[in-house]
């Protein structure tokens, strides 16, 4: 039995050998459409499958505050919140807190921007790491005072102490202050992703802990879940702790009973979901079209190599007759042919390898998946491209032994003598699996035209401010250098003014987010006065007199800052036209005072003296729905922050002046992530391109694809029916009625595959539509432009044949007969 | 005036280091409604001259004049108009189209020469009627016997009313009771006025032409008597 698979496998190289033209159209169109599969499920491998570099990583969660009333889902957890549920909750047998910061390291003097967070001692615990070298922070070191520890990531440690073993024992410079390293993380390690080079601990305050904390979510919190305990199990404990927290606060005393109804009545609930989500981010819907669409290009491929191998097997009616008469079984006939074709299949696995290494390289670059994320070639990855390979394999080995009726062989082989091989079931297996790929190929151009139209007119979209010839550049302040509000709008003050005085910039504003990032954190607010819904929400910056201009955001009503309010008794704000429509239908913002008052912080009115556009916050197609109120830095200094240049030339031969200009005021501070603004635009629509440029290549694949299955299928007939157009010629048919008819057998399949392909085309919009902007999920206009080139495309791949059959010498047609 | 008249026609095709001769200095002619066998071992050029004659191959040397039209001063485009108007073929093999019924081979000559629909109509009935194939009309070719496909090959090529058939072995791939039931068919087309060409290797039914023409090396073979 072994003896004889192996025997049939050396038969089917050896006849894939003597074939090499067949074998290699069949390995490229494979490699190409397995490739592709590989590409996108070492994609999903990488963000979803692989293990995360924890102890037992499917039990850590990340424990999330979500306002439902306000369309808030993941807000992060305050001190209070951690610290409730780390004494609460049965199901989680650990649980940490930390929060992103950016440090100022300084090496030899020179400064530079090091991001890292603070954690609770307790997050090592929680993931199941321990330092590779020293030790991680003590519960004693997370008190104030005590925290001047330091664990490096291990990149850090290489790049910046060159592995210097050490290192831990001795002091390091982080925002002016020493910090004493006490561990090395290991290699491999990262949280919660890579750019994250130190660990510094957590230290809470006793104000920090308090119950008047609660609503200030600017930490996230995760926790391992106890053996047995489920994450629903997690989050209805959790829910319990709320409740019980919102009672108790309920009653003591007023503030916490407004506190109590305002949490109430936003639907203040707790989220419990993998950490993998956390770290990942949303990407699973995305993943999934890309890999629906690759699938779909497999099937288009397999409808191809199928019809190959169906003209290749009419072609070997004779080899397959001798052996048949030699006494070969049907089943071993079958066996013969299958295992060629899945030779085949796994060969252009091995080949579509190559090329989804290519392609990982490519999307690495795009910046499409978190930093994190190693693409590679694990064992799921290659069990997968195998198995796939293999089911190819037997798909389009089965399907033309299955029309070609392998199952009677004498049926084949009459057939095949009577006809020159391609009986009339082949041929109709042959038009139906072209019938597919052009159908499955409109479905696909569809998609991505449709995705191509959306980014068109997200394009087209004004993100509410002018990002031509804006540079920007971040700054982080270090907390022990400035220490309080006046230290920093001090030094902000010095840098403004020395930016503002460099040659080429026209105006030089700042902001407390970086723009289009998508990152801006939110505050509830109340109108003096003014009635509002229970609970308004808005989002909340933080900006200098000079902003807008800097921006191009234009002024609508009012005033903007003014330098005069830095220093002025008299708080101000600023909203947007989302806000004052909202709140004030009549325009009659200008005057009003927005209170931003919450238990236990008071003295927070601000008399809004104006109105300007409302922007985008970090995606083009966004439709802004939450209102924005700006503060004056002066009045509400931040430690991190943006500068905006507008320029009145090119904006990149600014950077390194404004380096100089911010070192001349602190020779120690650095400016980080510096592009220009149009970058910033550009990179916000990573998520929208990447994604479209992928389908758009996959969908031109699945177009070369069925445009060679209609040449090949048309090809091949014509071929086989030289003797007939021969006839035909003699009994009195033209050239040009020879090329109809062979255009016309063309349009028998190009038809049907279009009416097909627009349906699919149409239920595929509607599995699109999330991703879709400004066009429908069904839109004419591109689905008219892939009918029409998928029309033309299939037309030519017609002429061809149809050409040489007119062409078609009687003579010869009768004696090839 | 013959209906075919062949002058000093030359056939050959290019080997590597000269050329190889098929028909070698043909003078033929044949009277309208004469019935003539071409005669000859294979090789002999009788296919080749088939061709000639039914102006399937124009790459020859010489005169040809079919009707009373010079064929060699013709472009393809009125060489094949003339074909179509005056010439039908028979094959060995019948070629019957494969996908189409019994009545489409029929129509197709037809429908190729632009017949409106309705007598498109009465004449594959009435052939249909003529050759008694009507309770075949719906069957496709492979369901039927050689010498009933034969039967449409020959119903095929006179439904355009030729003046020339050209028939290439008619019967040499049917068994005797149906060869014979051609070569009557044949006979019955001749007396009605059809000029019947047939390549045959079959002596008996050679000699119920008119005429023998033998063919060998591509010459015609002019020492042996004709029978008429």
């Amino acid at each position: 039995m072994l003896d004889s698979l192996f025997q049939d496998i050396r038969y089917g190289v050896r006849a894939l050998a003597a074939r090499p033209g067949f074998a290699l159209a069949a390995l490229t169109t494979l490699a190409l459409a397995i490739g592709a599969n590989t590409l996108v499920f070492s994609l999903i491998d990488g963000i979803y499958l692989s293990p995360l570099p924890y102890r037992d990583d499917a039990k850590l969660v990340d424990i999330e505050n979500q306002y439902r009333n306000m369309g808030l889902d993941a807000t992060g957890a305050s001190i209070p919140d951690y610290l409730d549920r780390r004494e609460g909750m049965k199901s989680i047998v650990e649980s940490g807190l930390f929060m992103g910061e950016n440090f100022n390291l300084a090496i030899d003097g020179a400064p530079e921007r090091a991001h890292g967070i603070r954690a609770t001692p307790s997050l090592f615990a929680t993931l199941g790491v321990a330092p590779a070298l020293g030790r991680a922070f003590t519960d004693g070191e997370a008190e104030p005072g005590a925290d001047r520890v330091v664990v490096l990531g291990d990149a850090m440690w290489r790049n910046r102490f060159g592995a210097d073993p050490a290192i831990v024992g001795r002091d390091i410079r982080l925002d002016g202050e020493s910090y004493r390293v006490v561990g090395v993380m290991p290699r491999g390690f990262m949280f919660p992703d890579r750019e994250t080079a130190l660990y510094v601990p957590f230290a809470f305050t006793p104000a920090q802990k308090a119950d008047t904390e609660r609503g200030h979510e600017f930490s996230t919190s995760i926790a391992r879940l106890a053996p047995g305990a489920t994450i629903a199990d997690a989050e209805n404990e959790a829910n319990l702790v709320v409740r019980r927290n919102l009672d108790r606060l309920g009653s003591i005393g007023s503030d916490g009973t407004r506190f109590a109804t305002f949490m109430k009545s936003a639907g203040f609930t707790i989220d419990v979901r993998p950490l993998r989500t956390l770290l990942a981010g949303d990407h699973s819907r995305m993943l999934l079209l890309l890999q629906l669409a690759v699938g779909l290009v497999l099937l288009i491929a397999c409808a191809n190599i199928a019809n190959l191998m169906l003209t290749r097997l009419s072609a070997r009616q004779k080899e397959l007759s001798v052996r048949t008469a030699l006494g070969a079984s049907r089943s071993r006939l079958a066996r013969q042919l299958l295992i060629e074709a899945v030779l085949l299949a796994l060969a252009g696995a091995a080949l579509g390898i190559v090329i989804a290494i290519a392609g990982q390289k490519l999307v690495a670059m795009s910046g499409l998946m978190p930093d994190w994320v190693a693409l590679g070639i694990d064992l799921p990855v290659l069990a997968f491209t195998f198995a796939i390979a293999f089911a190819a394999g037997l798909l389009f080995g089965l399907a033309p032994m299955l029309s070609a009726g392998l199952a009677k062989p004498q049926q084949v082989l009459r057939e095949a003598g009577r006809l020159g091989g391609g009986g009339r079931g082949a041929r109709a297996t042959r038009g139906a699996l072209v019938v597919a790929q052009i159908a499955l190929a409109i479905a696909l151009l569809a998609s991505a035209g449709l995705l191509v139209r959306s980014f068109a007119n997200v394009l087209q979209e004004s993100p509410g401010f002018d990002s031509r010839g804006v540079l920007t550049a971040a700054i982080s302040l270090s907390p022990q250098k400035y220490p309080d509000d006046s230290a920093k709008a001090n030094v902000i003050r010095r840098i403004l003014e020395s930016a503002r005085a460099l040659p080429g910039a026209a105006a030089v504003g700042l902001i407390d987010e970086r723009p289009m990032s998508g990152a801006i954190s939110g505050s509830s607010y109340r109108i003096t006065g003014v009635a509002t819904d229970a609970t308004p929400h808005a989002f909340e910056r933080t900006v200098d007199e000079d902003y807008f201009k800097a921006m191009g955001i234009p002024l609508i009503q009012g005033r903007t800052f003014e330098s005069s309010d830095w220093t002025s008794a008299n708080k101000v704000a600023v909203v947007d036209e989302l806000f004052a429509k909202k709140r004030f239908p009549n325009g009659d913002a200008v005057g009003h005072v927005l209170d931003l008052d919450r238990p236990g912080v008071t003295g927070r009115q601000y008399t809004i003296v104006g109105v300007v556009g409302t922007t985008k916050n970090g995606d083009l197609g966004e439709t802004v729905s939450q209102e924005t109120f700006y503060l004056d830095y002066g009045q509400s200094p931040a430690g991190t922050l943006t500068l905006i240049l507008r320029t009145a030339g090119p904006p990149g031969a600014l950077v390194q002046p404004l380096r100089e200009a911010v070192r001349s005021v602190d020779p120690e501070q650095p400016l980080f992530d510096v592009m220009t603004l149009d970058q910033r635009v550009h990179l916000s629509l990573t998520g929208r391109r990447v994604p479209m440029q992928l389908i758009g290549l996959f969908a031109a694949l699945a177009l070369v694809l069925a445009a060679i299955g209609i040449y090949g299928v048309l090809a091949f007939a014509v071929a086989q029916r030289t003797g007939e157009f021969g006839v035909r010629m003699a009994i009195g048919a033209d050239a040009g009625r020879i090329r109809r008819q062979v255009l016309a057998d063309g349009a028998r399949l190009l038809l049907p595959g279009l009416a097909i392909g627009v349906a699919g085309a149409i239920a595929l919009g509607f599995v699109l539509r999330s991703q879709l902007f400004g066009v429908g999920a069904i839109d004419v206009p591109s689905l008219g432009f892939v009918v029409a080139v998928l029309g033309a495309i299939a037309l030519l791949a017609c002429w061809v044949p149809a050409r040489r059959a007119a062409k078609t010498a009687p003579l010869e047609a009768l004696r090839y007969e | 005036m013959p209906l075919i008249e062949l002058r000093n026609v030359e056939r050959s095709y290019p080997l590597a280091g000269g050329r190889s001769w098929v028909l070698r200095n043909i003078d033929l002619d044949i009277a309208d409604g004469e019935f003539v066998s071409i005669m000859g071992p294979s090789g002999a050029g009788k296919s080749s001259l088939l061709n000639v004659l039914g102006l399937m191959d124009h790459d020859w040397q010489g005169r040809y004049v079919l009707d009373g039209v010079e064929v060699g001063t013709l472009d393809a485009r009125k060489r094949q108009t003339l074909q179509r108007d005056k010439i039908a073929f028979i094959f060995q093999h019948y070629h019957l189209i494969d996908d189409l019924r019994v009545w489409e081979n029929l129509d197709l000559p037809l429908q190729y020469r632009d017949v409106p629909a309705k007598e498109r109509q009465a004449r594959v009935a009435d052939l249909l009627d003529r050759f008694s194939i009507v309770g075949k009309k719906d069957l496709y070719p492979n369901q039927l016997s050689g010498g009933q496909q034969q039967l449409v090959a020959v119903a095929r090529a006179v439904i355009t009313r030729p003046r020339l058939l050209l028939a290439d072995e008619p019967t040499g791939a049917l068994h005797s009771t149906q060869a014979r039931t051609i070569m009557d068919l044949l006979h019955e087309l001749n007396r009605e006025g059809v000029t019947i060409v047939q390549v045959t290797h079959n002596e008996a039914f050679a000699r119920e032409a008119r005429r023998i023409v033998r063919l060998s090396d591509g010459w015609i073979d002019k020492g042996l008597p004709q029978s008429g």
